[in-house]
């Protein structure tokens, strides 16, 4: 298992979750090519980033959003949107490929 | 969705007014909560695999009186890949990606305008405004 890191950076091979929630609502899946960074680590004890399965880390996508200014002008901006992964998630080669 | 400050939200909010301490900007993250937070606990804290706490930015405060400030830019949760189940209820307001507790790390929380139980796969998204804190008094 390769050993993960904060900055570490990871390509998702594969779409990740629902195109529509079960209840009908917009789901919004991770798609594939995204590229991510390892921001955090969250102990299995510890309140925050979950994973069920236990200790995780916290792989972070940059994602471009439509902001407002003050003057109610709209602008490109980035957000990061946040997903908890296990190492041996990260480690599954048909989902990720670590990017050097 | 109209949210209310913790004991540490307004604790925050009288050292900035009075000028005591320096209150510096940080880093603000939503978590989602399956049980409710109070003004001085934390939530149980959703902990479905593919869960984490999600970044926001906020708006400048409205010129009404009072005014109110609301989330800018939209939020998405997941999606969630396993061990869901339960019940997406409340938010809060965290000062990191994860751990804290709420005498020292939570600012405000909220009771969700619609409650939901994801499904394997499902995300849950935040429309940019939904989020809105203001002073009551």
């Amino acid at each position: 298992m390769a050993e993960i890191a904060l900055g570490q950076k990871y390509k998702l091979l594969r779409k990740i979750g629902n195109d529509v929630n079960e209840d009908g609502s917009q789901a919004d899946p991770l798609p594939t090519g995204w590229v991510g960074e390892v921001i955090a680590f969250s102990p299995a004890d510890e309140l925050g980033a979950s994973h069920h399965d236990g200790d995780c880390w916290v792989l972070s996508f940059p994602v471009p959003a439509i902001d407002y200014g003050p003057d109610g002008q709209p602008f490109m901006t980035q957000v990061s949107r946040n997903i908890a992964v296990s190492a041996a998630e990260l480690d599954d080669p048909t989902t990720y490929e670590e990017v050097t | 969705m109209a949210g209310q400050f913790s004991r540490l939200g307004k604790s925050r909010g009288l050292d900035a007014v009075d000028g005591r301490v320096s209150v510096s900007t940080y880093t603000p993250f939503i978590a989602l909560n399956s049980t409710a937070p109070t003004d001085s606990t934390l939530g149980g804290e959703y902990t479905a695999t593919g869960y984490a706490r999600q970044s926001v930015a906020f708006s400048a405060p409205t010129a009404a009186d009072p005014p109110v400030t609301s989330n800018s830019g939209g939020l998405t949760f997941g999606p969630f890949t396993a061990n869901t189940g339960a019940t997406l209820s409340y938010a809060s307001l965290m000062n990191a990606v994860s751990g804290g507790a709420a005498t020292t790390d939570m600012y405000a929380w909220w009771t969700l305008t619609t409650a939901k139980t994801p499904a394997n796969g499902d995300s849950a998204t935040v429309a940019v405004g939904a989020i809105t804190l203001s002073y009551t008094v």
